[in-house]
């Protein structure tokens, strides 16, 4: 007994500072969910729609005349609360029918899944599409493997994967802002790829705005000031692999440059490497699900393979795909995929090389 | 030990299911099941070509000489994929379109060749036609579970009939782009061999690795 809880107090650690980690992350997102659900409605009132979201937003007293602080945060919360509550719901559910089949105590590691789930989908995402991603997250992303620290991709990756899978017309607006029924706005990767930088500017995106976070997007992908605050504590607690997250950068700008340095740079193969950093998620998706530690490499060389990986698969699918504006989820799932074939590569190749040192 | 003809032919429907326990011919489980009547028709023609083909294999089976047997299988079990194709031509070419090269790949399915190769070369005639029987069943009944589940929540329809109406034709049912690929024939076939392995635990293999236990910290 005493051997489990001993793994299990690590993992309840790790835990802890995760959802300490996705903090900031999660106050940016009802910020800026309550900003750009209010700022859709201030131009089209019209457009209200009758859902629990938007009532619970109405009731709560947000206004969208002269919106302040205090309208953002209730819009935001109106509609991060109910999605992330559902969330939570589901995968406790499905955590208790497993830990009552395998007479095991509960596990606690469907609350960060719950939360990263929710935070990678859009504001508006309809609750059925939570409970099957939830629910695909919780039973085919961990319970099959054995539950907490035996998944091979992160259950949150998977559950948000099958969503985009399963209901293709929903990808299609996945990226967008859409708070609102009917609402179609554009993702801003899929505009630099039809206009370039003064697609943008139209738009009203510059790097500022890009940074903290003020652009539409799922929840909580948009900010990168927030997810850099959680990254600079997961690092500090060493719970991330820094030599993992630095390789995705490179290999973010390696392949963005090579592909801006190539002749016919048009679309989104022209788009420099700090805007594929800034624009859609690939800083949240880089921190908190490429860098999930039971999921990643382990060895020092396949870090930096697999880190090296993920960057250029991002932009290789961005520029290449254009249905897949935002192509974080593909890149990710494929990279993670990839890592105990990495680690096993390396630990060959590093027996083989001590072989030969000491013959 | 003799079987009795009756557990020949029931036997391999769960007990020795080829897809849920031999794990033959996945590649065309996941093909043709995006659509229950595809899944039908395949089966039926499955049916058909392991019941002639173990049969015609057993037949033949003491005068083959040992080396050249795969070789004679193999020319029995796609002349009759031939003659199938032909048929199913001739009769339903709507469906034998949709099916396209499935029903030609037939040939490599393993079900066939590893029930002649398996069964057939070793036991007498009406035997084989049974044992090729109940293994087209077997694969006919997962293939047609497969099918419906996928046909249904994919589209909302069974055997084309629209059961529910789906969001773009203002219905409550949204249609899962998933079902209709292959992956979910993957994720069902696994989630019925997890049940069928559920209630008949002597179906689970043995594992091939134990976890270790991890060492006491406090120590």
């Amino acid at each position: 007994m005493s051997a489990f809880s001993a793994a299990a107090g690590g993992q309840r650690r790790i835990r802890k500072i995760q959802l300490l980690a996705l903090l900031p992350v999660s106050i940016a997102a009802v910020v800026n969910c309550g900003y750009q659900y209010l700022s859709v409605l201030a131009a089209d009132p019209g457009r209200a729609s009758d859902d629990l979201r938007s009532n619970l937003a109405a009731g709560l007293g947000a206004s969208y005349q002269e919106p302040g602080f205090y309208d953002w945060i209730a819009a935001g919360l109106a509609h991060f609360l109910p999605m992330l509550l559902l969330a939570l719901v589901i995968g406790g559910f499905w955590e208790r029918i497993i830990a009552a089949q395998r007479k095991r105590a509960l596990e606690s590691g469907f609350i960060p899944i719950a939360l990263l789930l929710t935070l990678m989908l859009p504001g508006s995402a309809p609750f059925s599409h939570i409970v099957y991603g939830m629910s695909f997250a919780i039973l085919l992303g961990k319970g099959i493997f054995g539950g907490d620290g035996k998944t091979f991709i992160s259950p949150a990756l998977l559950g948000v994967a099958i969503v985009q899978v399963s209901f293709p017309s929903a990808a299609v607006q996945h990226p967008l802002w859409q708070g609102l029924a009917g609402y179609s706005g554009s993702d801003a990767i899929a505009r630099f790829h039809r206009g370039g930088e003064a697609a943008l500017g139209e738009a009203g995106i510059d790097l500022w705005s890009a940074f903290i976070g003020n652009i539409s997007g799922t929840l909580g992908t948009t900010s990168l000031l927030a997810v850099g605050l959680g990254a600079a504590l997961l690092l500090s607690a060493r719970i991330i692999a820094w030599r993992l997250l630095l390789a995705q950068f490179i290999g973010l700008a390696v392949v963005a440059t090579l592909f801006n340095l190539s002749g016919s740079a048009e679309g989104a193969a022209a788009m420099p490497a700090y805007w594929h950093l800034l624009l859609g998620s690939f800083a949240f998706g880089a921190v908190f699900i490429a860098c999930d530690p039971f999921a990643s490499c382990c060895t020092t060389p396949g870090r930096w393979i697999q880190g090296f990986l993920i960057g250029a698969l991002v932009v290789l699918i961005r520029v290449a795909n254009s249905t897949h504006p935002d192509a974080v989820i593909p890149a990710m799932l494929l990279a993670s995929i990839t890592a105990p074939l990495i680690d096993h590569a390396v630990i060959a190749w590093n027996i083989r090389q001590r072989g030969r040192r000491h013959v | 030990m003799q079987e009795s003809k009756w557990r020949i032919l029931i036997r391999p429907l769960i007990d020795d299911n080829p897809l849920t326990l031999q794990i033959l011919g996945i590649c065309s489980a996941l093909a043709v099941t995006t659509s229950l009547d595809t899944a039908l028709l395949m089966s039926f023609v499955v049916v058909c070509v392991l019941a002639l083909g173990s049969g015609s294999v057993s037949l033949i089976r003491n005068h083959l000489p040992h080396s050249v047997r795969i070789i004679v299988q193999i020319t029995i079990i796609a002349s009759l994929v031939i003659v199938v194709d032909q048929v199913l031509q001739a009769y339903a070419f709507e469906l034998s379109k949709r099916l396209s090269v499935f029903v030609g790949l037939i040939i490599t399915n393993c079900i066939v060749l590893g029930r002649a190769e398996g069964y057939a070369m070793h036991n007498g005639f009406v035997a084989s036609v049974l044992d090729g029987i109940g293994n087209g069943l077997g694969y006919s009944l997962i293939l047609i579970l497969v099918g419906a589940i996928r046909e249904f929540f994919g589209k909302g329809s069974l055997l084309n009939v629209q059961i529910l109406v789906p969001t773009s034709q203002g219905g409550a049912f949204e249609p899962l782009h998933l079902m209709l690929l292959p992956p979910s024939a993957f994720f069902i076939i696994g989630g019925i061999i997890w049940y069928i392995r559920r209630k008949r635990p002597q179906q689970v293999e043995k594992p091939e690795f134990t976890l270790r236990q991890l060492r006491q910290e406090s120590e």
